[in-house]
């Protein structure tokens, strides 16, 4: 299969100047990733606040420029490109975004944002840009109506239904969808997860879904990859692997952390005591886990552990495993 | 609870935004009594030529100085011209000079801060160092100056004024432009393949296109005074135009015998200034609400 | 809409009772009823879930119950017994410190909660001051050992940062500190983990677990996440529209729910 997107050792540092010592840091989001995503094939990019899933993933859409390295897609670099040349592209490459609230124009109505998605990339009536707007609103679940609503009319599963909506309006070949249901309530979930999946089978939609949590990814993903700190630590093909033969110690942290299904399940986590997450080893030249990793060993705080493939579809970047 | 919303009903929603922003100015008794005295002031303007009872300009020697009568509402000044027609026709000259010197303001104004607020780097750099030393001058001395070197005139007035004072505006547009920057629909509308300029005009000015009316109601106020105060020392409209500030001038030498020839254009810039701070106060607290 | 209960919750010591409680939310053109003919019980030493949908109710219940609900809000009916008494009919005078003496409250954003001026020492030692007529010194002292109870590591480096430097897990437990400091009967969570990552939400609620072990109080614990629910509630009360439509024990819910919304909320589960 095509290789549709990829990231070739990809990094992003942001500056940062202490208020009171003065002292510039760099603080690095994204630690030098290379990850291939194939027509046809979605990626769940699981990780927790700070690991800097969302940052990779406006990289992929050219709506950030990393500091080294380069996005691709289709083989042509998306990074440090002009607007004016991104912008046929963009009718390929769009982002569902996580806060349904502040994304849209608030001057708007939800149809004239969509519209503008529409009005962009192709010549088109009045009429013909109406329908498409109703088409679209009617595929994700909403009446045609709606189109002529302000976004604080909407309740947050609606907004974020409108959100897909001008994500998807042009039938884009790759979705950047970050953490597109953690803004909803719990009951609202599981519809838009059956509803990202029913639209990328109809449509030929190929995802990199952002998430941190691990239960939304049997819906809508076939390779998952574990983010920690700036870096892929684990990535699985769920055709070939099940999750639960995950082997990187971070994984299996997430696991057991996992909040049970029903009462019965319940188990207790093991992180008994308290590690200040805020601390990452900032050295290339160590495993940045290595501070909460309950099996580190010396060569762990000396030496970068690389993705090496351990069974067909199953890389970790650990050296204990 | 059932305030979830049921049924979809074809809404005109932009109507009732508005609606909503003319409900909260109506709710604040001060911002209303501004809006009916702005609007008074505005009809008086439209229709001066129509209202007025008798020719501002005409002289008439024989009737200086006369008191209230049915012919002369106010009585007359010094020279015989009807006040209250001069005060009706000064309503209409302070609100097209003030509005040219607004417009002008927020014409230089308003560009050079989107620009600066947009762009960001050395653009904005090079152009605060700018704002910077136009704000760094005296702004009334300066006008002053200018319009003294310019021949005195309505027209170098307005450009003096405009010239230095739409540099505090050019700021207050880029802090809100580099704010509205920030926001998130402005990522949306980059992966919308907007391009630069539609991102300017359809999604940062149209979100401060309400706080910048606030400071131009705000504003119109202070340019009333400032023109007054130029044409009461003579750099901006020139006798025998009816203006209130040249009403103030001619009667300087009647203060103590006449005092009501300073009172009544003194009243007028008082009152107008006045309801427009209200109005543009209201206005505030309705967007901010 | 029909009341179901589950006759499994014993009556136990209460550390909050409420009885058909009736809340409305009064405004200029219509009045909405925000919680109506509310039923409640948390029982000493137990976790008392509160689940339902955003615009249920619930947080009104909460802030309800610590006398800090919105000026429109108006309490029409009910008794709500905190610690044996009734707060609503309680003269004002006393009021505002026999709540704060009996409950504590945390919400969901702990950086927002917190003030961002003032450092997490002088936070915790105003929250001891509120309580005590102390010494500052001594004050200084319990803050220091509340947060080793809520396993907060360096403790006395702590004390001198600001909110912001802290990540939200350890500004949730520094909440948890200022609220539970004279171990109040009730200690009320209002979605406590939602803004946090699901290693910290672990942590939490092991911590919101522990303390209910050791010091017996009770927590309300609102939340819309089933798994949460799942994880560490005893009770569980579903919420719709201002409604309790089921309460019961949490094996109860989970392995024969009644109402037909209940049923939809375990199967909305992922």
């Amino acid at each position: 299969m095509e290789v549709l997107a990829e990231t070739l050792n990809i990094r992003k540092t942001y500056e940062k100047q202490n208020l009171f010592t003065k002292k510039r840091e760099q603080v690095s989001a994204v630690n030098g990733v290379s990850l291939k995503i194939r027509k046809g094939c979605s990626v769940g990019l699981i990780g927790e606040s700070g690991s800097g899933k969302s940052t990779l993933g406006r990289m992929m859409v050219g709506l950030e420029t990393p500091t080294e390295g380069q996005a691709l897609f289709r083989g042509q670099s998306i990074s440090n490109i002009s607007l004016r040349k991104m912008r046929p592209l963009r009718r390929n490459i769009q982002m569902i975004f996580q806060n349904s609230s502040s994304i849209f124009d608030t001057s708007y109505t939800v149809g004239e944002s969509i519209a503008e998605v529409i009005k962009n990339s192709e010549k088109v009536s009045k009429k013909e840009c109406l329908e498409k707007v109703e088409t679209i609103l009617e595929q994700v679940g909403l009446d045609a109506l709606y189109a002529q609503r302000y976004p604080k009319e909407l309740s947050g599963g609606q907004r974020q239904r409108a959100n897909i909506a001008r994500a998807l309006v042009l039938h884009p070949e790759f979705v950047v969808c970050d953490e597109p249901v953690s803004s909803l309530d719990y009951s609202l979930r599981k519809q838009i997860l059956t509803l990202l999946n029913d639209l990328r089978n109809k449509f030929g939609l190929t995802y990199l879904f952002i998430t941190h949590d691990l239960n939304c990814v049997p819906y809508v993903c076939d390779i998952m990859a574990i983010m920690y700190a700036g870096k892929i630590v684990e990535q699985i093909d769920l055709k070939k692997n099940s999750m639960q033969n995950a082997l990187h110690p971070y994984t299996s942290l997430l696991f057991s952390c996992i909040p049970a299904k029903v009462p019965a399940e319940r188990k207790k986590c093991t992180m008994e005591s308290i590690i200040d997450t805020t601390v990452i080893p900032d050295s290339k030249y160590c495993c940045r886990f290595f501070p909460r990793c309950p099996c580190c060993t010396e060569r762990c705080t000396n030496e970068e552990p690389l993705l090496k493939e351990v069974a067909s579809g199953h890389f970790v970047a650990c050296h204990i495993v | 609870m059932q305030v979830k919303i049921q049924a979809v009903k074809r809404s005109n929603a932009r109507f009732c935004s508005s609606h909503g922003i003319i409900n909260r100015i109506l709710t604040q008794k001060a911002a209303v009594f501004g809006f009916v005295i702005v609007a008074l002031i505005i009809i008086i303007a439209i229709t001066a030529s129509v209202i007025a009872p008798n020719d501002p300009l005409k002289v008439n020697m024989s009737m200086r100085l006369k008191g209230l009568s049915s012919l002369y509402w106010l009585g007359t000044d010094n020279l015989g011209r009807c006040i209250a027609s001069r005060l009706i026709w000064g309503a209409r000259m302070s609100l097209i000079y003030s509005m040219c010197v607004l417009g002008l303001m927020m014409a230089i104004g308003i560009p050079i801060g989107l620009l600066s607020g947009y762009a960001g780097g050395r653009i904005d750099t090079f152009i605060m160092r700018i704002i910077d030393i136009f704000l760094s001058l005296p702004t009334f001395l300066m006008a002053l100056a200018i319009a003294g070197m310019l021949e005195p005139s309505v027209k170098n007035m307005i450009i003096a004024m405009a010239s230095v004072w739409w540099a505090p505006y050019a700021r207050i547009i880029r802090g809100m432009a580099m704010q509205t920057k920030q926001q998130d629909f402005m990522l949306a509308a980059k992966a919308a393949a907007c391009t630069h300029t539609q991102i300017i005009f359809r999604h940062i000015l149209r979100n401060i296109a309400p706080p910048i009316i606030v400071m131009a109601t705000l504003e119109i106020g202070s340019i009333i005074l400032a023109i007054a105060s130029f044409s009461f020392i003579g750099l901006g409209a020139q006798p025998p135009t009816p203006e209130w500030g040249i009403m103030l001038s001619d009667s300087k030498e009647f203060m103590q015998t006449q005092p009501q020839l300073m009172v009544y254009p003194g009243i007028a810039i008082i009152v107008t200034v006045m309801a427009f701070n209200l109005l543009g106060e209201g206005l505030k607290n309705a967007i901010q609400n | 809409m029909q009341y179901k209960t589950n006759q499994g919750v014993q009556s136990e010591n209460k550390a909050l009772e409420i009885r058909s409680l009736s809340l409305d939310y009064i405004m200029p053109d219509q009045s909405i009823h925000a919680v109506v003919d509310l039923n409640l019980v948390a029982r000493t030493g137990k976790i008392t879930a509160l689940v339902g949908e955003s615009g249920s109710g619930k947080s009104t219940v909460a802030l309800a119950v610590m006398g800090i609900q919105d000026k429109n809000a108006v309490i029409s009916n009910g008794e709500i017994y905190l610690a044996g008494t009734d707060i609503l009919s309680m003269p004002k005078k006393g009021l505002r410190s026999y709540i704060s003496n009996h409950a504590g409250i945390i919400f969901q954003d702990p950086i927002d909660s917190l003030n961002p001026l003032l450092t997490v020492g002088e936070q915790l030692v105003e929250a001891v001051l509120i309580h005590e007529k102390i010494t500052k010194k001594q004050a200084f002292t319990i803050a220091l050992n509340q947060l080793l109870a809520v396993s907060l590591p360096q403790p006395e480096e702590l004390m001198k940062k600001y909110p912001f430097m802290l990540s939200g897990g350890m500004c949730q437990r520094v909440m948890i500190a200022i609220a539970s400091v004279f171990r109040p009967a009730l200690l009320i969570a209002d979605e406590p983990t939602t803004a946090l990552d699901v290693t910290v939400q672990a942590q939490i609620l092991h911590q919101l677990d522990s303390m209910r072990k050791r010091n017996g109080t009770a927590i309300l614990l609102i939340t819309h996440d089933l798994g949460v629910v799942a994880e560490i509630a005893d009770d569980v009360c579903v919420m719709k529209d201002g409604y309790i439509v089921e309460s019961g024990t949490v094996d109860d819910i989970f392995s024969n729910p009644q109402h037909l919304y209940t049923c939809q909320l375990l199967a909305a589960a992922l």
